[in-house]
């Protein structure tokens, strides 16, 4: 062995230390969010939506080969990261199966991690306050209740129980129409006097984080009701069509 | 190919779960089965114990500390929750969420780590389903049940089980139980389906096995799992599948340790024996 084979080995060795040293003060080093700090913003929508974005990230980019594990957990694990690799991807193209599996999961989160409990919950959607709901909550309250007995029908029979497909005359419109109010809805949300437990206000929640993060927006839960369809069209475009003189 | 369901109808203790641990293990052992293990019974580690050491304590706790927590959600018998609730638990995904005693023998699915019993009731709905699937993937799906029949969950999945195999324990009030229990279930406890099975026997009691087996009126000895000093050190300090792999398969000779094996293994031959007989009968 020659000094030159020598001092090969010698620079290797010190390279091979001097990594696992780099990768261990790393690891030290990196933040871990134990605890999530709550201040009077935490438990807002958009805060919420900000965590499950960051949570999945980190739960489908994580290196498995990092965390030492054996062959057959690496396996699993991988397996069940592809499951929900595929479950995000899947529930954007408005599969149920994939949308109730990331609902889930978010649901977990926001209990188990993020500690969203019966006090905090009202700062995310107002439900003890009936007053400050907007129609959208309203709605989605009702949606959600109903759906507990009516499944996808849940649209079909609100529209039928409270004749919601007449044909209606409304204010500043000479022609009557189809549609339904705020003022529809709010009338419903009274009439059905509805009493949500911490599960319910949850799921509520998780319905709206979701439809904010990967589903449909507002629209997200109508769709997958038993209905020919959803269509739509901006503000902007039908005012343009209705009024061709509309320049705004 | 067949449910089977470790039950009692006492909420005294049965020695249920670790009469589940010891067959179980057995079983994988010694015949050449796919078991999975389930633990559906409520805020109780005792299955999990005995196969793993559990620290509670986050700084500990190695695995929680590299990878920082970001794996732990969607884990274990609330991600396979999860799974069923949306439709997307395949006979192959549920072997994901198990951890494994022995590669390709015996996986363990172990209890919920909820501490609210509605949550536990919620969950377990769907735990009917859960067997049902992993029935089509495993040989064996041997189940810890919940004791007493208090919950409509428990009573779900005796119905879903093949064979259902009822704890006692040396005394006589649990025996008598046992008898009252199968008169008033006739419907649930059927003659085909269950085995009375005494747990922690001691011979030198006057409730030995062969003292029970008459007085609850059968006629073959029932199976046992008797009192073994060097193995309820192994239940506490998580060497169950040591034990076994430790002190050999041998049945034979009198001391305590080949005693137990000898029993476990009578255990097994009975639960095959009553396979056998339901296939036929089908």
């Amino acid at each position: 062995m020659n000094i030159a084979n020598i001092a090969l080995i010698f620079v290797v060795v010190v390279t091979a230390v001097a990594a696992v040293v780099y990768m261990a003060r790393k690891n030290k080093n990196e933040i871990v969010e134990d605890q999530v700090e709550v201040d009077d913003k935490t438990y807002n929508l958009d805060k919420m939506v900000k965590f499950v974005k960051t949570r999945l990230d980190e739960i489908t980019k994580i290196n498995l080969y990092d965390i030492g594990l054996s062959e057959e957990e690496l396996k699993r694990r991988r397996a069940k990261k592809y499951e929900l690799k595929k479950a995000l991807k899947g529930c954007t193209y408005g599969d149920v199966n994939d949308k109730k599996y990331v609902k889930e999961l978010i649901y977990d989160l926001l209990a188990k991690e993020y500690g969203v409990d019966e006090t905090n919950i009202s700062k995310a959607i107002p439900f003890d306050t009936p007053s400050l709901l907007t129609p959208q909550d309203k709605f989605e309250i009702i949606i959600h209740e109903y759906k507990k007995t009516f499944g996808y029908e849940s649209l079909n029979e609100l529209i039928k129980k409270y004749k919601l497909d007449d044909f209606k005359y409304i204010e500043g419109e000479s022609k009557p129409c189809y549609v339904i109010t705020n003022e529809e809805i709010a009338d419903i949300y009274d009439a059905e006097q509805l009493h949500l437990d911490f599960t319910d206000k949850l799921e509520v929640v998780v319905q709206r984080i979701y439809q904010k993060y990967k589903g449909f927006s507002s629209i997200d839960e109508i769709r997958d009701m038993n209905i020919d369809g959803v269509s739509g069209r901006s503000i902007w475009s039908s005012r343009k069509f209705l009024k061709p003189s509309c320049t705004n | 190919m067949a449910v089977i369901a470790f039950w009692s109808n006492s909420d005294k203790e049965t020695g249920q779960t670790v009469s589940a641990a010891t067959i179980a293990t057995y079983m994988a052992i010694e015949h050449n089965y796919r078991i999975l293990l389930v633990d559906a019974t409520f805020n109780d580690d005792t299955l999990e114990r005995c196969f793993w050491t559990i620290s509670n304590d986050p700084k500990k706790n190695v695995t929680q500390r590299l990878n920082k927590g970001k794996l732990d959600i969607s884990a274990g018998a609330e991600g396979l929750a999860s799974a069923i609730a949306s439709n997307k638990a395949t006979p192959e995904i549920i072997t994901n969420y198990t951890r494994v005693v022995f590669k390709n023998r015996l996986d363990v699915l172990c209890g919920l780590k909820t501490k609210d019993k509605n949550e536990y009731i919620k969950i377990t709905k769907l735990y009917k389903d859960l067997l049902h699937t992993a029935n089509k993937y495993y040989d064996l799906v041997f189940v810890d049940l919940e004791k007493t029949l208090s919950l409509e969950n428990t009573k779900a999945m005796l119905e879903e089980a093949d064979i259902i195999m009822y704890n006692f324990t040396k005394n006589l009030k649990q025996a008598n139980e046992y008898i009252e229990t199968v008169q008033k279930n006739p419907n649930l406890l059927t003659k085909q389906k269950l085995i009375p099975l005494l747990s922690n026997s001691d011979e030198n009691t006057p409730y030995n096995v062969k003292n029970v087996t008459r007085y609850i009126g059968e006629r073959k000895e029932i199976p046992k799992i008797p009192y073994t000093a060097g193995f309820v050190k192994s239940i506490s300090e998580a060497g169950v599948a040591n034990y076994f792999l430790n002190n050999g398969m041998s049945g034979k000779g009198f001391n305590k340790n080949s005693d137990l094996i000898a029993s476990a293994s009578y255990a097994c031959e009975t639960i095959v024996k009553r396979l056998e007989e339901l296939k036929y009968r089908i």
